[in-house]
C-alpha cells in the first residue's frame, strides 16, 4: 500500500475511533446516553464492569477506560498529521504510530477477551473500537517500506 | 499549509470535529449529568428508611443516607469502599442504609443479594455484605456454579451455621427480602447504581443520586449535626 493511502486510512480510522471513544466517555459521565443494539445488547453490562473504569486498576477508577482510548486515537491522528506536515519527522512518527497500534491492539484484545469470557456480554462500540485498532495496525503494516519517504518528499 | 495533503487532512479534521460536536454537544448539554433527578413522588422518608431498616452508623441520627447498590457493579464497589470512610468519619451523626438493586442484569448479583439476606438471618448481614463486595471482582470471573461455591466459602468464613444458611438461601424469606428492596428502588425511581438519597429530619427525601454528590454533601458536616 502506498504511504499516502496508508496514512490517509490511518488518519480516518483514528478519527472514527476518537468519535466512538468520545461517545463512550460521555456515556460514562451520563449512563443514560449509552445506547446498544440492534445486534448486541450488552453495553450496560460491559459499562458496569470494573474494567470500564481505569482498566479496573485501583486509583484510576475515576477515569473511564474509553478516555484512554480517546487519547490514543487522537495521538495516532496527530502523528498522521505530523507525517504529512513534516518530512523530518515522518519516519519517527510512523514508528510511534506502529508502536501505539501494537499496544492498542493488545489492550483491545484483552478487553474483547473480558467481554467474551468474563463479563459474557458484548458492546458494539467496544467491538467497533477493537476492529479500528486492528485496521490501523494493518494499514501501518501494509505500507510499503521502500516508499516510506513519499509523504515527506511530496511537499518539500 | 505546505501541501494539498495537509489541506486534505485539515479538511477531514474539521469535518470530524463538526460531526462530533453535532452528535455529542446536544447529548451532553441536554441534562447536567451531575444534576440528580427530582425527588421521588409518593414515597416518604419513613418508607424509604424506616427505623427498623438495617443500618450502620448512629441508628438515632437525624439524617439517613440511603444507598441502592449492586454487588456486581464496579462503581458500587467504589461506593462501598468509600462508604466505610464516611461511616468511620461521620457515623456518630449519620445513619447509613443499603438496599440491593441491580439496574442491569449481572450473572451473580441476585444470588449475592440473597446470600446477604441469608446471612442476616444469623445476624451477619453487614459482614457478608462486606465480603461480597470484597470478592465481587473474583465473582465476576466465575460460572454460576463456581459463584455459588464461593458464596458457601464466604459463609463458612463467617462461621455461619451452614445448614441454616443453605436453607435460608433456598427459602422464600431471602427472596422476599431482596424483592422488597427492589420494589422500593422502583418506587424511588432508581435507574442506575449506585444511587443515593438523604432522608432529612422532617422525613423528606433528597435525591443525591451520584457518588460525587454524596461526597459534596458530606463536605459540610455542620448541616447534618
Amino acid at each position: 500500500m502506498r504511504p499516502k493511502l496508508a496514512n490517509r486510512l490511518v488518519f480516518v480510522f483514528a478519527l472514527l475511533g476518537a468519535g466512538i471513544s468520545a461517545y463512550l466517555t460521555a456515556a460514562h459521565l451520563n449512563p443514560a446516553l449509552l445506547t446498544c443494539g440492534p445486534i448486541v445488547q450488552g453495553c450496560d453490562e460491559v459499562a458496569a464492569h470494573a474494567t470500564s473504569r481505569g482498566f479496573g486498576i485501583a486509583g484510576l477508577e475515576s477515569v473511564p477506560t474509553a478516555a484512554f482510548g480517546l487519547l490514543m486515537y487522537l495521538w495516532v491522528a496527530a502523528l498522521s498529521f505530523v507525517r504529512v506536515a513534516s518530512a523530518a519527522l515522518d519516519r519517527i512518527a510512523r514508528l510511534l504510530q506502529a508502536a501505539t497500534a501494537v499496544a492498542a491492539v493488545g489492550v483491545s484484545a484483552w478487553l474483547t477477551y473480558l467481554e467474551a469470557f468474563v463479563i459474557r456480554a458484548w458492546c458494539q462500540w467496544c467491538i467497533a473500537s477493537a476492529a479500528l485498532t486492528v485496521l490501523i495496525l494493518l494499514a501501518i503494516a501494509l505500507e510499503r517500506p521502500e516508499r516510506a519517504g513519499e509523504l515527506a518528499e511530496s511537499h518539500t | 499549509m505546505k501541501s494539498g495533503e495537509v489541506k486534505l487532512f485539515a479538511a477531514i479534521l474539521v469535518v470530524a470535529i463538526i460531526l462530533v460536536a453535532v452528535a455529542l454537544v446536544p447529548m451532553l448539554t441536554a441534562r447536567d449529568p451531575r444534576k440528580p433527578a427530582p425527588p421521588p413522588r409518593g414515597l416518604t422518608g419513613e418508607e424509604l428508611a424506616p427505623p427498623s431498616a438495617r443500618s450502620l452508623g448512629n441508628p438515632k441520627a437525624r439524617y439517613t443516607l440511603v444507598e441502592f447498590g449492586d454487588y456486581q457493579c464496579g462503581l458500587c464497589k467504589t461506593a462501598h469502599d468509600r462508604s466505610k470512610g464516611w461511616i468511620k468519619k461521620y457515623g456518630d451523626r449519620l445513619r447509613y442504609v443499603f438496599y440491593f438493586y441491580a439496574a442491569v442484569t449481572h450473572l451473580h448479583s441476585r444470588s449475592m443479594a440473597r446470600a446477604a439476606e441469608a446471612a442476616a438471618e444469623q445476624g451477619k448481614y453487614w459482614e457478608m455484605h462486606n465480603l461480597l463486595f470484597q470478592n465481587a471482582p473474583t465473582m465476576s470471573k466465575l460460572s454460576p456454579k463456581e459463584g455459588d461455591e464461593l458464596i458457601m466459602k464466604l459463609a463458612a468464613k463467617l462461621k455461619l451455621d451452614m445448614i441454616k444458611f443453605r436453607a435460608a438461601l433456598q427459602g422464600p424469606s431471602t427472596d422476599k427480602a431482596v424483592t422488597a428492596g427492589e420494589d422500593l428502588a422502583v418506587r424511588a425511581g432508581v435507574q442506575s447504581t449506585p444511587h443515593f438519597f438523604i432522608v432529612t429530619p422532617d422525613g423528606k427525601i433528597d435525591r443525591l443520586q451520584f457518588l460525587d454528590n454524596v461526597e459534596q454533601w458530606l463536605k459540610d458536616p455542620t448541616k447534618f449535626k
